[in-house]
């Protein structure tokens, strides 16, 4: 195997650890500085059930703040090693544009927020163990079911975590057109997104009865919040309910939910979705090309 | 095997025309100089040899079709596009690791080595080096890759004379063996003139000579003489006329000018920066081969 493509995401590592890292550090460090000075009354007095709303909310932070932060970074990176001029020198060593535009790609639309999941997951856990030491002191700390709360957390982040490619796919469409328009139009791309959005969901249905664009936009935005969790209530409907489940069925309906979502992948909307996805990165490749 | 065979190679950007019709071609173990001004195409030229830039025509580097083969060509040859294009949030031993991973003919030892030569550490932030020290240590990467042919755009550009002493040095010293080839595009024509074996001339995209520096001491002559002989010198026709300094004239004459007229002063070794003054001034000059 080429150590080629490695070497590119190793590059992305490089040149974002420290960003990555405090996006991923500082919440949590935040919390618990904070936690001391604050009230854990709003948790539910069950201990299981604490412990897994603790865990699992803290697996679904970290993960809508790395999507935020990735969505706030994306038409930055679309233009990142023109704006700084090293373009010339990546375009001077042996890497295609498609493998190096897809190392990037890769790396901060879905590593980062996998590797929140887990990092999030984990930090659940000290979390826990922290809220349980403020709430009732060490008896408190002693009294959490950490198997029981891993038996049922576990499940639920892993559905997690594998719907984060499934909503990637999704969401490929809105990505890559995002940087496609920040590569081409550079600092109008913001503007010219909006405007694209308020016309064709705004403008176009109220006006001319066209409904057609935001309708597409709406399922696609849909397909991407069912891939990563699409029937919750199936198994419970809050986590004090789930601590009634067993590991079992927990695992049944991660599994069950992930392959009902797998399923739906086979449709002509996501198929459009891909086509214009294509389409954008196309015209990134195009971009690149042209930078030298 | 020549290195590079170019063939009519033509570029367009819209209707302006970078390169028209230039051929030549680069045999392995020489040192060409790209020369030409500000727009004459140089760039062009250079980007269209390793592959980013579409020509009309044909061309071969390295038996490769550079458009084509654009990632396999780069594995093959060293290439400095521009002056300090080093990512300036990098250290100089990730740059190391990176091209380590990117470069199969990149030997981290031998960019480590050739980096103590240099003023630039290991753990050096490229943003905290200056120009002169980036480029230096962009060269020592480069000259790691065990590689047959280095094309180099205008490397020195900007740079204070001791940076450039030194990216020169570092060149002859570390890369050229006599079987390597360098190809190297500046308009810093007096800098390289003792470096080069040969030389490429380009004006508006067109190429005015292809020479090497031997023949061109045979081809081309230059004749100091006496301010008063300057009417009688200039009815020969040559292609440059220029003073010196201690106010004799000097001209150029592409080939012996007649024997009245070498009479007229005595000859002298034409140096590189007033040919292409003559041959940039002149550019219907047709090509020739070395």
């Amino acid at each position: 195997m080429s150590s080629r493509f490695p070497t590119l995401l190793l590059r992305e590592w490089m040149q974002h650890k420290r960003g990555w890292l405090l996006t991923l550090v500082l919440p949590p460090a935040f919390i618990l500085s904070i936690l001391p000075f604050s009230h854990t009354n709003g948790l539910p007095d069950h201990a299981l059930a604490a412990g897994l709303i603790v865990v699992l909310g803290m697996t679904l932070l970290m993960l809508a703040i790395s999507a935020i932060s990735v969505g706030f970074q994306l038409s930055g990176l679309a233009r990142r090693d023109v704006q700084d001029r090293s373009i010339e020198f990546w375009l001077s060593l042996p890497s295609s544009h498609g493998e190096s535009l897809a190392a990037t790609l890769l790396a901060h639309v879905l590593l980062v927020p996998l590797a929140a999941v887990v990092f999030g997951f984990g930090m659940g856990y000290v979390m826990a163990a922290a809220a349980a030491l403020k709430s009732a002191g060490l008896a408190g700390l002693a009294s959490i079911p950490w198997a029981q709360i891993t038996a049922l957390a576990l499940p639920a982040a892993a559905r997690l975590a594998v719907g984060v490619p499934l909503a990637l796919i999704w969401a490929a469409p809105l990505v890559m057109l995002l940087m496609a328009s920040a590569a081409w139009l550079k600092r109008w791309s913001v503007a010219a997104m909006v405007g694209a959005l308020l016309i064709t969901c705004t403008i176009l249905p109220k006006v001319y009865g066209i409904v057609l664009v935001r309708d597409w936009l709406r399922d696609q935005t849909r397909g991407a919040w069912h891939a990563l969790l699409a029937n919750p209530e199936a198994i419970a409907s809050s986590p004090e309910q789930m601590s009634n489940v067993d590991s079992a069925t927990a695992w049944q309906w991660a599994t069950g939910d992930f392959t009902n979502e797998l399923h739906a992948l086979l449709s002509w909307q996501l198929a459009s979705g891909l086509a214009i996805a294509a389409l954008g990165f196309y015209l990134l490749i195009l971009r690149r090309q042209r930078a030298g | 095997m020549n290195l590079i065979e170019a063939n009519e190679l033509t570029l367009r950007y819209g209707k302006k025309t970078a390169l028209e019709r230039v051929s030549f071609s680069i045999p392995k173990g020489r040192v060409y100089g790209l020369l030409g001004h500000n727009g004459a195409g140089k760039t062009s030229l250079m980007k269209a040899l390793v592959g980013l830039l579409p020509t009309d025509g044909q061309l071969s580097v390295l038996g490769l079709d550079p458009r084509r083969q654009r990632t396999e060509l780069l594995s093959q040859l060293c290439y400095i596009p521009d002056v300090a294009v080093l990512p300036r949030w990098a250290r100089v031993h990730e740059l190391i690791t990176l091209m380590s991973g990117l470069q199969p003919r990149f030997s981290a030892d031998r960019a480590r080595q050739l980096l103590k030569r240099t003023s630039v550490g290991l753990d050096d932030k490229v943003k905290s080096l200056s120009k002169g020290m980036v480029v230096q240590a962009h060269l020592a990467l480069i000259a790691a890759i065990d590689a047959k042919l280095m094309i180099l755009d205008e490397p020195t550009l900007g740079l204070d004379v001791m940076s450039r002493k030194g990216f020169y040095e570092l060149l002859i010293d570390e890369w050229c063996d006599g079987e390597r080839t360098v190809l190297i595009s500046t308009h810093q024509v007096e800098e390289v003139e003792t470096l080069l074996s040969d030389v490429l001339m380009l004006d508006e995209g067109r190429l005015v000579l292809n020479i090497s520096l031997q023949d061109m001491d045979q081809r081309f002559v230059a004749l100091s003489h006496d301010p008063a002989q300057a009417d009688a010198v200039a009815a020969a026709h040559p292609l440059l006329r220029y003073r010196q300094t201690g106010g004799r004239g000097a001209a150029i004459f592409d080939g012996t000018p007649p024997e009245h007229v070498m009479g007229l002063g005595e000859r002298i070794r034409p140096n590189l920066v007033d040919l292409f003054m003559a041959l940039t001034r002149k550019p219907a000059l047709a090509p020739s081969q070395s």
